[in-house]
């Protein structure tokens, strides 16, 4: 092996974004997969677009602060970075730098919940950032099938949705494969363009 | 508590990491990947928190930026001019610095056979 020279560029990074309600299994997500045990990274944002009620009991009024979770793999001096999105969209929603250069995106859903994802997936939308529906399945039971699923999530396509075990490693490879696969298209598409 | 007024470090709706530069791949993120460049024997001669990040930062993939902001325990943007102080004085380098913002087409292929060989 090369030895390391200290001039040399450090390697290049794939941001992806894990996103999802509150529970939806984010943490759990991004720990079955990176080789460091996921870190906790803070930003201060400020609070101008939530409502007056937000604010009540707040001690600071000005700022909020927000924490993501930050895990990575490693494949020779590449790295694949994931990011999982604060549990208040409306917190992130306003912060530009967390969706700026992600390549792609997980949407966690809740089936209980599945409208709690629907912020998050019109963001994807809007900022043109690949992603895919991941269904947590715990134990690989679901109630619901992919098509049923796409269909409640209206704007989905059935192809778009993944059943996973956000607890199994194998599980997550494959959502992230399927995640890449749409970065893939969507960059050759832009070379070519 | 009252030591914050007047002196409101972020006014705007969200803080850009680093100062906004017109070459904005030199621009410092969140997932950028620092590396350092200062010899070994330049560590002792610098304050303790640099020293921290150099170690972090010693190796050839390099470290992203919130992965030091979580080791330090500092906020991105603090973080991010805190590298962007150590590119200046030339004792580490960062990924936008080698200006590759080209088709990424070829990286993400990449990550795709590693992943799938895991």
């Amino acid at each position: 092996m090369k030895t390391s020279d200290h001039r040399d560029p450090p390697g290049q990074s794939v941001k992806i974004l894990v996103a999802g309600g509150f529970g939806a299994g984010k943490t759990t997500l991004i720990g079955a997969i990176s080789e460091i045990t996921p870190l906790r990274t803070e930003e201060r944002l400020s609070q101008l677009s939530t409502t007056v009620d937000d604010l009540a009991g707040t001690p600071d009024k000005d700022t909020t602060t927000v924490a993501m979770d930050f895990g990575r793999i490693t494949f020779g001096t590449d790295v694949l970075m994931l990011f999982g999105t604060p549990g208040q969209d409306r917190f992130w929603f306003m912060w530009p730098d967390l969706v700026e250069g992600a390549k792609g995106a997980i949407v966690l859903v809740d089936t209980r919940r599945l409208e709690a994802s629907f912020p998050a997936l019109d963001f994807f939308e809007e900022k043109g950032v690949p992603y895919i529906v991941a269904v947590n399945c715990f134990h690989r039971r679901q109630d619901f099938n992919r098509s049923q699923i796409a269909a409640a999530l209206k704007t989905v396509d059935e192809d778009d949705v993944v059943m996973i075990d956000a607890r199994e490693r194998a599980s997550v490879r494959d959502a992230l494969l399927a995640v890449l696969d749409r970065a893939i298209s969507r960059s050759r598409a832009a070379t070519t363009a | 508590m009252a030591s914050h007024r007047g002196v409101r470090p972020f006014t705007w709706t969200a803080p850009r990491l680093a100062a906004p530069s017109a070459e904005d791949g030199r621009r410092i993120t969140m997932q950028t990947l620092i590396r350092t460049t200062a010899p070994p024997d330049r560590l002792a001669s610098v304050p303790e928190k640099w020293q921290t990040v150099l170690r972090l930062a010693d190796r050839p993939t390099g470290i992203a930026v919130a992965e030091i902001a979580a080791n330090l325990r500092l906020k991105l943007t603090p973080t991010a001019a805190l590298v962007a102080e150590l590119e200046n004085r030339a004792l580490v380098t960062h990924q936008g610095l080698v200006g590759d913002n080209g088709p990424d087409t070829e990286l993400l292929l990449r990550i795709r056979t590693g992943l799938e060989n895991l």
